[in-house]
């Protein structure tokens, strides 16, 4: 298939990212050549597919552990702080 | 007096009295210094620490209480997290950001007495084959400034090709090991998916990436890969299995042995030049006793397509985190939704905003069983196929690259080209093989490369190959300029 703007438009606004109508058209045709070449899997047969058998699940015993890093120095790393919460801007 | 050592010089260095920790530590913070205003390869440099870690190291050794990696310089990805030090990432959303933790893999290497140098350049968040697309410039390739170093983990691939350090780790997702330790002539290991904590790598794709080191001998990476290993409660994905000695390589350690190559390899894309050293390379090891095989695994060039549908997917999720609010860079806007797409379009780089995309896009309903499943499903068939091919071979071999390092700039604007660049090396990734690129020889004065793929959990095996054929091939050599 071959991305329109719109598509790209879409999936930038998914995306949480904004583009310039050249980025637009440039994403539009990058997007479209990547596609076309990872399309060749779509021709693999794998109906009769089992999965893998060496994957297993693994789990741990609950137990609490102490803390890798402090409160203070997980929020040191936010941009915003306000009295031991990261701040956010209102959702309007 | 100090030029071009490995680990293992060091550590005798240290142990004959010939110097300490502080003069090494000494002489590559000079190299940096000096080297790496053109080079490129460090995001961030600890002088400070690193030396004040050397003293420390002089007196633990002088008292012979030396730990197994006492003074050992390193130089850290930008993308391992060192509790207190910077971690960027090599993208601008992360530029300010400080990590709260370190990784399992860095915890080991100070247990084991490490000293950590610096953070090394990378493609942003490891998406790239050739580190320029760093927030923070391009490295250059030490044995041509005009070439790219290959990426993602280009700035540790030429940290130790430059002789700022000796040893150093990167992360491989597709490559990103073994495809610059090629294009820098050193050497570069992945281990079997599942070996090495990934908790404190700052992930790409999760089910794919791969801690690793980098080096100038096969015994070093051998070193440095047992002391990372192993289960570690904060990652689940790894596995609780003892590495196998690497013991002495016997001279005739070929004889007997089953090389294969997949013949589908060696049809397309891969450079005349590229191709004539592997042939060479494969006589060499002929030569020395190995039967050299070809082997048929038809759906190994599949393993591309796959790696980027898998990639793009796992990308667009765990760079969705990145939106200014809990740690990194946050961009002015009125509104919180709008804050967020001020951050992330200022904060993301090209290849980091195309992979985010192209993954919506494959996770999205109506095509994700098209694209996304059918990857995985492509992607076990293409595990079962190698499974099976090691039935008959001991170890699989390619070029690690179908070409030498390009030029800079050469590929930016065609993403499709650069991700060919990972042709050979990405099956392993999909496999969860271990895998090892060794300097083979040259191509128009720049290093080629040689991979082993072993068998998943056959670490030492891949490693044990590699060693053999290092002492035909020669050890990596400082870039001749």
């Amino acid at each position: 298939m071959r991305f329109q703007d719109e598509d790209i438009q879409k999936l930038a606004a998914l995306s949480r990212i904004k583009l310039s109508p050249q980025e637009v058209a440039k994403y539009r045709d990058q997007l479209t050549s990547i596609l076309e070449y990872v399309d060749q899997i779509a021709r693999v047969d794998v109906s009769n597919e089992t999965p893998v058998k060496d994957v297993q699940g693994v789990f741990r015993d609950d137990i609490k552990t102490p803390p890798e890093a402090s409160k203070e120095d997980l929020m040191n790393a936010a941009p915003e702080t306000d009295d031991g919460h990261v701040s956010v801007l209102n959702v309007k | 007096m100090l030029e071009w050592k490995t680990l293992h010089d060091i550590r005798e260095g240290y142990k004959n009295k010939i110097y300490k920790p502080s003069e090494v530590v000494g002489y590559y913070l000079d190299r940096i210094e000096k080297r790496n205003p053109e080079i490129n390869a460090f995001i961030s440099i600890f002088s400070e620490r690193a030396l004040r870690e050397a003293r420390m190291a002089d007196e633990r050794i002088e008292k012979k209480q030396g730990r197994v990696l006492e003074g050992i310089p390193v130089a850290l990805k930008d993308n391992i997290l060192v509790a207190g030090e910077k971690a960027t990432a090599g993208s601008n959303i992360l530029q300010t950001y400080t990590a709260a933790y370190s990784a399992t893999v860095v915890k080991k290497l100070q247990d084991a007495g490490a000293i950590i140098l610096g953070k090394t350049n990378l493609d942003e968040f490891a998406m790239g084959g050739s580190t320029e697309f760093s927030a923070f410039g391009p490295t250059k390739n030490p044995h041509d400034i005009t070439k790219v170093p290959g990426g993602s983990s280009g700035g540790s691939a030429a940290a130790v090709s430059d002789d700022m350090c000796a040893v150093s780790f990167g992360s491989d997702t597709g490559g990103s090991i073994r495809q610059p330790a090629s294009f820098c002539g050193v050497v570069g290991f992945k281990p079997t998916y599942g070996r090495v904590s990934r908790y404190g790598l700052i992930a790409m794709a999760s089910s794919l990436d791969q801690i690793g080191p980098f080096s100038r001998s096969v015994q070093d990476a051998y070193e440095l890969f047992a002391l990372i290993a192993g289960n570690d409660p904060y990652d689940a994905t790894t596995v609780e299995a003892p590495v196998a000695p690497l013991g002495e390589i016997p001279t005739d350690f070929l004889k007997g042995k089953t090389i294969g190559y997949a013949t589908s390899f060696l049809e397309s894309g891969l450079d005349e030049e590229v191709k004539k050293v592997f042939v060479q390379n494969l006589d060499a090891l002929k030569t020395a006793g190995a039967t050299i095989i070809e082997i048929d695994i038809p759906k190994i060039q599949l393993s591309l397509p796959v790696y980027y549908l898998i990639v793009t997917s796992e990308v667009s999720s765990n760079l969705a985190r990145f939106d200014g609010v809990r740690y990194g860079t946050r961009s002015k806007a009125d509104e919180l939704i709008e804050q967020y797409i001020a951050t992330r379009t200022d904060g993301f780089g090209d290849e980091a905003k195309r992979r985010i995309m192209l993954g919506a896009f494959t996770l999205s309903a109506g095509y994700r069983d098209k694209y996304y499943k059918q990857a995985l499903k492509v992607k076990d068939r293409i595990r079962t196929e190698l499974l099976t091919a090691f039935a008959s071979i001991d170890v699989l071999v390619s070029p690690t690259s179908p070409t030498a390092a390009f030029d800079l700039g050469a590929k930016l604007e065609d993403p499709l080209t650069m991700y060919l660049s990972d042709l050979f090396t990405v099956p392993a990734n999909i496999g969860g093989l271990p895998a090892i690129s060794i300097p083979s020889g040259m191509v128009r004065s720049l290093p080629a490369g040689f991979q082993f793929m072993g068998k998943p959990m056959d670490d030492t095996a891949v490693l044990q190959f590699a060693s053999a054929a290092e002492k035909i091939f020669g050890l990596p050599t400082a870039p001749s300029r």
